[in-house]
């Protein structure tokens, strides 16, 4: 799509434009006469209104946390994003501190978590309707494997240069690698988020709105990536060291019946390893293909403008809003050499690096229009074209540091995607609301076995109340996506099945039903009852997705029996299902696939205030989710089975909250974890099980966790 | 008896039909034709917020001192309820609630915000809007929400010093009340840190509407994915059509069965795409498996152990985005 000009072809974008200019004009005149909440205000006799009775907060205020807690076992799954992966005892340290003067002025301050990885921290001033400024901190911890083991040196140290042992032997297979025993060392997967954001917004007047905000994110630590020679792979523990930076700044102009924004949006990352170099592992195979190189993500920035804007005039009749979106990726990290193998003479590029750039331009309106008050109806648009300006060239390609293969050519992906809906609400009833829709989608792609796809969906919908405390949705859709054209399969080589079809670009057909009901059959007990069913069928397709199927009911309860007692239970149960076709080298064995996920989620629990004693709350929650994965291939009809993928994650947290005095009170948290888990991809698959990869020896987690921890709060 | 899916959609489609038949019946019998009596303005209270807090202290039924905690009642701001007409600049006059009344007559609800209040979502959600229109609820006119009758106030505890929806450890709680599919994927094995209380629905999602599908907070699928793995964004020499278009053709933001949120695993994921001679077209079965032959490309990462470069390659060789 960087070959023509698109302008034609964009009527959402003017669409949008066209409501945004719309906005403005009105504008001019209604800001003149916004509506005043004031006005109203002067017909109440308000003199009397002193209010002696109101409590205002003013001066400092605040508490403190602090307290210990144990961990029973050592457990990456179960630490996980809370940081509680080791066993032994932990700080419970947090806090917020509060200011609220007389003239609006205000300071909060708050941290949580302080004696743990996923630690977190805000402060944030300001005088509230005129400005504020913010500075705020965020640490979350990814702990991926502590059960890994490789043999490179450099793995553990986070190295992107990844060396064998001097005594390594290599092999054939992995079962040659002699000193491969000897050589494993130990080294846990894990990573460490860290975001640091500050900004500022000012309202200036009744109108105008400021904003500018910063967030730095460094990403460190480690993870797993294949890196092979040939058919023959090792799987390595690579360094992550990330950083990205992302600004944005707003000016808005708001009044009570339009407003508008214009804003900026940048994002630059840079990656800290430009390669990831490591030792083959293998006998050799070509002369030189000792050592194999890898690029890492490049460095990369998105700059973005958007421009948006809503407006309903006097009356309620309609209400619009739009918004226009251009940004620019940009990618022009230095390439790599094509091989690092002293035995190949790298080839002559035309050039150094990509220059590659990006343009997006993504444009919505949406209008909502009362004609008559029991009709409703809600008109879009979009169009969303991502330009590819990213030069094409070609490469010679030498495959996996050891030989040259042939020449290939880049094929930069663009897209252009239009599309438009209408809805209506049409209230027949007091109590029903009927619903239809209609929307229509092209999707136009380059480079691919379709040129154009175009989806069109139907729905039909109600909403009713029979009575006022049941609440019923209903709602039907028929989605149909058809190509238009032929699929034309993309020659490469080896050949590919000219049967199969991509599930993002063939025909489909989807039925989507779903229906929630609400009903409070008392002021203390409230109940909803969901159902979910999407199926896919993929009617021209007989290689790849041919049909799929998601389905998910739910039941939950909430209950208020008494006061300061609350309860509540829910059950939700999700299967997935695909069916997959599949042909040995497209003429040879014939097999289908059937895939079932289960998901099923259980839980019970409450909180009650005041028990036994004035100050004594207690709170219980019970979880259980069930997971199971089958796999079934059918394929000459004497294939062994595939084992299930299960997991089953048990959880119980208690707690009690004692207020000592009316400053003071304790509370104990006790939380117990149980997980368990099979993975066939994973389990019995140790470093020299398979052949021609040489693995880290992982196992699916399994763990039983008992956390207890005892912290005070003190108020002031 | 093992219940398919196919089986339960029939039910479903004639419990719905049953459903829409009952329904249509019993509302066209209940219903009155009334619209309820919205415009009615009744008088104001004498003295403002001192008449609602004689009877809503902290010993009521109903204790609304904790609003004094927040931005609504802050001193000095001339924009606050507080610096107006008080408790009924958000709630309605409340002239008819707080007057005397009989023993044993009911006492008249006050206008919004409180048990069988008689103004509409809508009404209520204006007197919202009339302070809080800019920025982020821009587009709430004609947003999803707005469309199924949401009101702020049922997402929202304006009294609370510290309402749980604008908690990141707390809001998805408050989602997940309606969101019944989405609680059932945050609870899978893989999941984001939703769980943990380290991350919530308002990080991608924008609740008061948008313009971008599933009411996404950023202009496409992409972007908002891009915001927290921007070293996914590119461009790169070497694309991935499906991960350049659409994380989600892949990936279940909100939770899967399989590792890093996929949709499946690999082979059988890549090979709903791949079909070319040779090792990606072979159906792997049990005979892959470590009692068998243990096959690099059915076990660990599958097709990954080599194409690890699923989400594109800069190297000038990586075409088969192995390098």
């Amino acid at each position: 799509m960087s070959d023509c000009d698109h302008i034609h072809s964009r009527p959402p974008a003017l669409a949008a434009l066209l409501v945004l200019v719309l906005s403005l004009i009105p504008g001019t005149a209604l800001a003149q006469d916004d509506d005043d909440p004031a006005a109203e205000d002067e017909t109440v006799d308000t003199s009397s209104w002193r209010c002696r009775l109101c409590p205002f907060e003013t001066g400092w205020s605040g508490s403190i946390t602090a307290g210990g807690g144990y961990v029973s076992e050592d457990s990456f799954e179960f630490g996980d994003y809370t940081g509680l992966e080791e066993e032994g005892a932990y700080p419970i340290l947090g806090g917020e501190l509060r200011y609220r003067g007389e003239n609006a002025g205000y300071l909060d301050l708050s941290a949580d978590n302080l004696g743990l990885e996923s630690r977190s921290a805000r402060i944030e001033g300001g005088r509230q309707g005129s400005y504020r400024l913010y500075l705020e901190y965020d640490s979350l911890p990814h702990y991926i494997a502590d059960d890994a083991q490789t043999v490179f040196y450099g793995a553990r140290t986070g190295s992107s240069n990844l060396t064998l042992p001097s005594d390594w032997v290599r092999g054939d297979t992995t079962a040659d690698m002699t000193t491969l025993d000897g050589s494993l060392r130990d080294v846990d997967i894990e990573q460490e988020r860290e975001a640091i954001g500050l900004g500022a917004g000012i309202k200036q007047g009744d109108n105008w709105r400021y904003n500018l905000d910063f967030r730095r994110f460094t990403q460190e630590g480690n993870r797993v990536q294949g890196g092979n020679f040939l058919l023959r792979s090792a799987l390595l523990v690579v360094p992550v060291d990330y950083v990205t930076e992302q600004m944005d700044a707003s000016v808005g102009y708001v009044t009570d019946r339009w407003q508008m924004e214009l804003a900026y949006h940048g994002s630059f990352f840079t990656n800290n390893d430009e390669s990831v170099s490591w030792d083959n592992p293998y006998a050799s195979v070509t002369d030189g293909d000792d050592r194999g190189r890898m690029s890492t993500p490049p460095d990369n920035s998105f700059n973005q403008l958007l421009l948006s804007g809503a407006w309903r005039p006097e009356g309620g009749w309609l209400s619009t809003s739009a918004r226009v979106a251009y940004g620019r990726m940009e990618q022009n990290e230095d390439f790599l050499p094509a091989t690092i193998n002293p035995a190949i003479s790298s080839p002559a590029s035309s050039r150094d690096s990509l220059e590659g750039r990006v343009d997006t331009l993504t444009a919505n309106a949406r209008a909502r229009a009362v004609p008559w008050k029991p009709l409703s109806i809600t008109g879009e648009v979009y169009y969303d074209e991502r330009d590819n300006r990213t030069p094409r060239d070609k490469y010679v390609q030498i495959m996996t540091d050891q030989y040259i293969a042939d020449t290939r050519t880049n094929k930069p992906y663009g897209f252009e995607k239009t599309g438009a809906s209408l809805d209506a609400d049409y209230r027949l009833l007091r109590r029903l609301t009927l619903s239809a829709g209609a929307s229509r989608e092209d999707y136009e792609r380059t480079f691919q076995e379709v040129e154009r796809t175009r989806t069109d969906e139907y729905s039909l919908g109600l909403r009713a109340g029979p009575w006022a405390n049941l609440q019923l949705r209903l709602r039907q859709t028929r989605e149909e996506r058809e190509a238009a054209g032929d699929y034309e399969t993309l020659e490469v080589m080896p050949a590919e099945n000219p049967r199969l079809r991509k599930y993002h670009l063939a025909d489909r057909v989807r039925d989507v039903t779903s229906a929630n009901l609400s009903w409070s059959p008392s002021a203390w007990a409230s109940i909803g009852v969901s159902a979910d069913y999407a199926e896919d069928d993929y009617e021209e397709s007989d290689i790849g997705l041919t049909g799929a199927t998601d389905m998910t009911y739910g039941l939950d309860v909430s209950l208020v029996p008494a006061e300061g007692m609350t309860a509540y239970a829910f059950v939700s149960q999700q299967r997935i299902e695909s069916d997959i076709g599949g042909r040995d080298n497209v003429s040879g064995a014939v097999w289908s696939a059937e895939l079932n996920d289960n998901i099923r989620s259980v839980g019970i629990g409450g909180e009650v205030r005041d028990i036994l004693r004035d100050g004594l709350d207690l709170g219980l929650d019970l979880t259980y989710t069930r997971s199971r994965g089958e796999t079934d291939v059918d394929k000459r009809g004497i294939a062994p089975p595939f084992p299930d993928l299960k997991s089953d994650l048990r959880s119980i947290g208690l707690f009690t909250r004692y207020e000592v005095s009316e400053t003071t009170d304790l509370r104990l948290d006790y939380r117990f974890e149980q997980y368990r888990t099979e993975d066939f991809y994973y389990d019995e698959v140790e470093p020299d099980t398979i052949s021609n990869v040489l693995t880290l020896g992982r196992e699916s987690p399994d763990y039983d966790v008992h956390v207890i921890g005892l912290s005070a709060r003190y108020r002031f | 008896m093992r219940i398919t899916a196919t089986t339960m959609a029939r039910i479903l489609v004639a419990v719905m039909a049953l459903g829409v038949m009952v329904t249509l019946g019993v509302v066209s019998a209940q219903d009155d034709g009334a619209s309820g009596d919205e415009t009615a303005m009744p008088p104001y209270t004498r003295t403002g917020a001192d008449t609602c807090l004689k009877c809503h202290d902290e010993t009521s039924e109903f204790p609304v001192l904790s609003i004094f905690r927040t931005p609504h009642a802050t001193v000095g701001d001339e924009k606050t309820p507080f610096a107006g007409l008080q408790c009924e600049a958000c709630h309605g006059p409340g002239g008819e609630h707080g007057k005397r009344v009989r023993f044993g007559q009911e006492r008249p609800p006050i206008p919004a915000f409180g048990d069988n209040s008689i103004w509409s979502t809508d009404r209520e959600n204006e007197i919202c809007l009339d302070c809080h229109r800019g920025s982020e609820r821009m587009h709430w006119e004609a947003s999803t929400h707005r469309r199924y009758d949401l009101g702020c106030a049922d997402c929202h505890e304006v009294h609370d010093t510290h309402d749980p929806v604008t908690v990141t450890a707390e809001q998805t709680q408050v989602c997940l009340d309606c969101h019944v599919e989405q609680r059932s994927a945050v609870n899978q094995a893989s999941s984001h840190p939703i769980r943990a209380g380290k991350m919530d629905c308002s990080a991608c999602h924008q609740p008061h509407g948008a313009l971008t599908e599933a009411m996404l907070s950023k202009p496409t699928v992409n972007e908002t994915c891009f915001g927290c793995h921007a070293e996914k964004r590119g461009p790169v020499l070497w694309e991935h059509a499906p991960v350049t278009e659409d994380c989600t053709l892949c990936h279940r933001p909100h939770g899967s069965n399989h590792p890093a949120l996929l949709t499946k695993r690999p082979p059988l994921l890549c090979q709903e795409c791949h079909s070319r001679a040779g090792h990606p077209s072979i159906g792997r079965t049990g005979a892959d498996l470590p009692s068998g032959r243990a096959s690099g490309f059915l076990l660990t990462g599958s097709c990954t152990n080599c194409h690890s470069q699923v989400h594109g390659s800069n190297h000038p060789s990586g075409s088969n985005l192995s390098r």
